[in-house]
């Protein structure tokens, strides 16, 4: 009996006997926090896609004059020669042949600000018959993320006019 | 006898934790504190930043490259903050050697149109900022509308 009470007072002991110099001793035990790698934010969605659909709804050669930024720009930095974008239409030059269609898809991180000057059309793009309306789209007030884009160069009257349209 | 031997052991084994903790000194090293930064950006426009941080770089140099740059911080796929996003971000103070802001600027999206602050804000650990600081960088615009920066220190 008196053996059975002794017990748990020996393993109290040993308990106060662990604890006396974690408390005398100031010991702190600190779990160090994930470190900060540049990304405070957990709910980062999938980086997306914006495709551009190009149609050339005229009878002559057309230079759509597609231009991209994946950063914010002013108008006329959007529109330097770097920015052009040509990797669609024929032979991937970025033209397109009268009638001709071709659509080609950007991460929504190159796709901050994108447009047109409007298209030069005609068959010697050195000497075009004209050239449509200017158009510049930013992400987030135009379209999202995910969006289709479709940018339309054909005759009105007697010149060449473009037009877009957002879908999604 | 047998509960005697038990009875020896457990002291013991009690002795030899009590030695054990004295012999390691009851201390574990514990890190610095660490280092809270926080982007606010009051202006009433999307804002890019250009926040820069390294844990090694000691120059402007070397801390102002596009590897040590802020780029990911919230759900838009490009890196602005909208108007009005605060950023908290927190960092082992030994793996932040140096910290800046460099060339931020804001932008409209309607008119795009853009102001570009051309400063540049370069802080040394132990030179500019300490371990467990909290430091603020406020974007603002002033009455004429030119972005502006101020760096606050808790």
């Amino acid at each position: 009996m008196k053996t059975n009470t002794a017990w748990p007072r020996i393993g109290r002991m040993g308990l106060v006997a662990l604890a006396l110099p974690l408390m005398m001793g100031g010991c702190t035990i600190t779990f160090d926090p994930n470190p900060n790698d540049g990304n405070n934010n957990p709910n980062d969605p999938d980086p997306g896609t914006v495709t551009i659909r190009v149609l050339n709804r005229t009878n002559t050669t057309l230079d759509p004059e597609i231009y991209v930024a994946g950063s914010a720009v002013t108008v006329s930095q959007l529109f330097s020669s770097s920015r052009k974008y040509t990797e669609f239409g024929v032979g991937t030059l970025g033209l397109l042949g009268p009638f001709g269609s071709d659509s080609f898809t950007l991460t929504c991180a190159e796709a901050r600000v994108l447009g047109t000057k409007g298209g030069a059309f005609g068959d010697n793009l050195n000497n075009p018959d004209g050239t449509g309306r200017q158009i510049v789209l930013t992400q987030e007030l135009v379209f999202d993320c995910g969006a289709v884009i479709t940018f339309s160069f054909e005759r009105s009257g007697g010149g060449f006019t473009t037009t877009f349209e957002v879908e999604g | 006898m047998a509960r005697g031997s038990m009875r020896r052991a457990w002291l013991w084994a009690g002795a030899l934790g009590v030695g054990a903790i004295s012999a390691l000194g009851g201390c574990v090293v514990t890190p610095p504190a660490p280092v809270t930064v926080v982007l606010a950006n009051r202006t009433g426009t999307d804002l890019t930043p250009k926040f820069f941080s390294s844990a090694s770089a000691t120059t402007t140099a070397s801390l102002f490259v596009y590897n040590n740059r802020l780029v990911d911080f919230n759900n838009r796929a490009f890196d602005e903050m909208r108007a009005g996003e605060v950023i908290t971000l927190n960092f082992d103070c030994e793996e932040l050697r140096s910290m800046g802001v460099q060339r931020p600027f804001i932008f409209d999206p309607i008119s795009l149109t853009i102001g570009r602050l051309e400063d540049e804000v370069f802080l040394l650990r132990d030179n500019g900022f300490q371990c467990g600081d909290l430091v603020r960088f406020v974007y603002d615009t002033d009455e004429n509308g030119a972005l502006t920066l101020d760096v606050e220190f808790e």
